[in-house]
């Protein structure tokens, strides 16, 4: 179940970036959370943590 | 945001492995340059026991993605916004004189435009709507994604550059010598610990001491892994079988056979890797084990997916030596000083390999600028016999057919270069020449740039590629600008994409601009937006400079 008013704002960040338009700070920080939490981990495989 | 004076260095590079590893040595020789430099590091929790604890850091600022993670799969909006506001306000509370953005996805230049510096370098993402790519040595590692094969620079030598180089142009900035802008006389990596006759360290434990000291100087303290305990130090090989990528696995009954044989000969074999990868392990003991001369149980340590990264480099950094493709064992061991021998498929050695003197390479592509075809297997891997490879480790016989490169040290250029067995530079030291020369607006001083001609076909590409030789032929023109943006107006009809600076980037760097509309594509989709000439100084630019939590 994802926030999903962020998980909006996110998407529409994407596509605001893709099209050159201005981003509101709002949609910047959901960018961004989204980009943090799900960062693609494909190389980076999971050695044991300390 | 602090109202401090501005100080040291941050360094955003927060992961993979091996990327982090690269960041810490060219933090490393940065520091030997700048002897007072402080230098904060952006770390993902995946890689944080890189750093966390490493002599040169003053601190390490870690990526909260588990707890956002979480909290975002958990639909729980306030938990959200309250860690993702505390870890911005940790990233704002001190003022830098430099950031250096290192982390070529987008990601990495969100953060940048969150961070409080006097001065950026890096993509960032600058105003509302675009990024930027600020610090020509960064602009030149964020051409070349698409023409890995043909870099000719070393990733750490690049990051060295760039961050030199800005720090010198900082007003007030605690350079040693500030006279010296060309970053030349920065030394070079750790010493050298052992010679050129590569396949004899087997029989040397004479540089264990200064292996010792290398890691020491870079990493945090190294906690012996369990799974470690029967190694003695100095006494046994390392392989590291695994990688994320299809395109850099030497197949697994080459690695069952390679131990195998080193094994049958005495050396004890300790196998690293991830937890991902024990699938592969298992699969290449049940291969060894089914073999007609299945070595002892004990001469095969297996570590795989029981280790911390530290651990790994318990292990590599204690190896007689390490046999790996291009992984985070290889960083792991060239940072300490572990000679090794790397089996090159899919990715450039030039680039990515193994950073100090005396590393060797197999490169099984019989094109020095290799296919980058990371995600699917590599035929010239496979085509890599173990008895040939195990001929060199323990004869010094080299295989016949590949080429084999040796990592050495350019003292001029301040850069590492590859040399073949007959002490041959590799073919990309010529173009990384040139670079340097364009970068370094020593061009102008010579009159002239070396870069070769461009092709000039009719049509809109072709007068774009004229423009550009101009260009190079004369860099410090200030009519560039204008011709170029005529010539990219035309050249969007085609391409529809206003990327005239991408184009420059990929001429200056001397690539073949015959993929140049493929090179656009992958740009443009992965940023979604061009990426635009810059000022250096970012400190007033845009509504997000500096836009930590209020």
């Amino acid at each position: 179940m994802e926030p999903i008013e962020t998980a909006r704002l996110a998407k529409q960040a994407e596509a605001k970036l893709a099209q050159g338009e201005q981003l509101s700070r709002q949609e910047l920080l959901a960018l961004l959370a989204r980009m943090l939490a799900f960062q693609d981990t494909r190389k980076d495989k999971k050695y044991g943590q300390p | 945001m602090s109202n401090a004076s501005p100080r040291g260095l941050l360094v955003i590079l927060p992961h993979n492995p091996g990327d982090v590893v690269m960041a810490l040595q060219a933090i490393r020789r940065v520091k030997a340059r700048f002897g007072d430099l402080e230098v904060d590091y952006l770390v993902s929790e995946e890689c944080r026991e890189l750093v966390h604890g490493s002599p040169m850091l003053r601190s390490a600022i870690t990526i909260p993605k588990r707890a956002l993670k979480q909290a975002w799969n958990a639909g729980d909006t306030e938990g959200l916004h309250a860690t993702l506001d505390s870890f911005l306000r940790e990233l704002a509370s001190t003022r830098y004189a430099l950031s250096a953005n290192l982390f070529q996805e987008r990601s990495g230049g969100l953060l940048q435009s969150f961070v409080d510096a006097e001065m950026k370098i890096g993509l960032e993402l600058v105003d509302d709507r675009n990024f930027q790519v600020k610090s020509r040595f960064l602009e030149h590692l964020f051409a070349i994604p698409a023409h890995r094969a043909g870099n000719p620079w070393h990733a750490v030598d690049i990051y060295v550059r760039a961050i030199a180089r800005a720090l010198e142009s900082i007003p007030g900035a605690d350079a040693a010598d500030a006279a010296d802008a060309t970053s030349r006389t920065l030394p070079p990596t750790l010493p050298p610990t052992f010679p050129s006759t590569f396949p004899s360290t087997l029989a040397s434990k004479r540089s264990d001491r200064n292996r010792a000291g290398n890691a020491a100087a870079i990493l945090p303290p190294f906690i012996r892994p369990e799974a470690a305990k029967r190694l003695i130090p100095g006494g046994y090989l390392a392989f590291h079988p695994g990688s994320a990528w299809p395109g850099k696995r030497w197949p697994e009954s080459h690695w069952a056979d390679l131990a195998s044989r080193c094994a049958a000969t005495g050396i004890p074999i300790a196998f690293t890797g991830a937890p991902e990868e024990r699938a592969l392990m298992d699969r290449i003991l049940a291969r060894i084990q089914n073999r007609p001369t299945a070595p002892a149980s004990a001469m095969l340590v297996d570590c795989v997916g029981t280790t911390t990264l530290a651990g790994a480099a318990w292990i590599c950094g204690h190896a007689r030596l390490v046999v790996t493709g291009d992984t985070v064992a290889m960083h792991l061991a060239a940072a300490v000083g572990t000679p090794t021998l790397c089996l090159f498929g899919a990715s450039n050695p030039v680039e990515t390999g193994p950073y100090g003197k005396g590393h060797v390479i197999l490169q099984t592509d019989p094109d020095p600028l290799p296919d980058l075809a990371m995600d699917r297997d590599h035929a010239g891997l496979a085509h890599l016999r173990a008895d040939e490879v195990a001929a060199y480790l323990l004869d010094g016989i080299p295989p016949p057919g590949f080429a084999m490169w040796e990592t050495d040290w350019d003292e001029t250029e301040a850069m590492q270069l590859l040399r073949d067995r007959k002490r041959l530079p590799h073919p990309s030291l010529e173009q990384a020449m040139r670079l340097a020369r364009v970068l370094e607006s020593r061009a102008e001083q010579t009159g002239a740039s070396r870069l070769k001609p461009f092709p000039n076909p009719d049509g809109p590409l072709g007068a774009l590629n004229h423009r550009l030789a101009e260009c190079l032929a004369n860099p410090s023109s200030a009519g560039n600008l204008t011709a170029l943006e005529a010539a990219d107006r035309v050249w969007s009809e085609e391409s529809q994409a206003s990327l005239v600076w991408e184009a420059y980037r990929i001429a200056i760097n001397g690539l073949p601009l015959k993929d140049l509309h493929s090179h656009l594509s992958s740009r443009f989709s992965r940023f979604g937006t061009a990426l635009w000439e810059a000022a250096s100084l970012s400190r007033d630019s845009g509504p997000f400079r500096n836009a930590g939590v209020e």
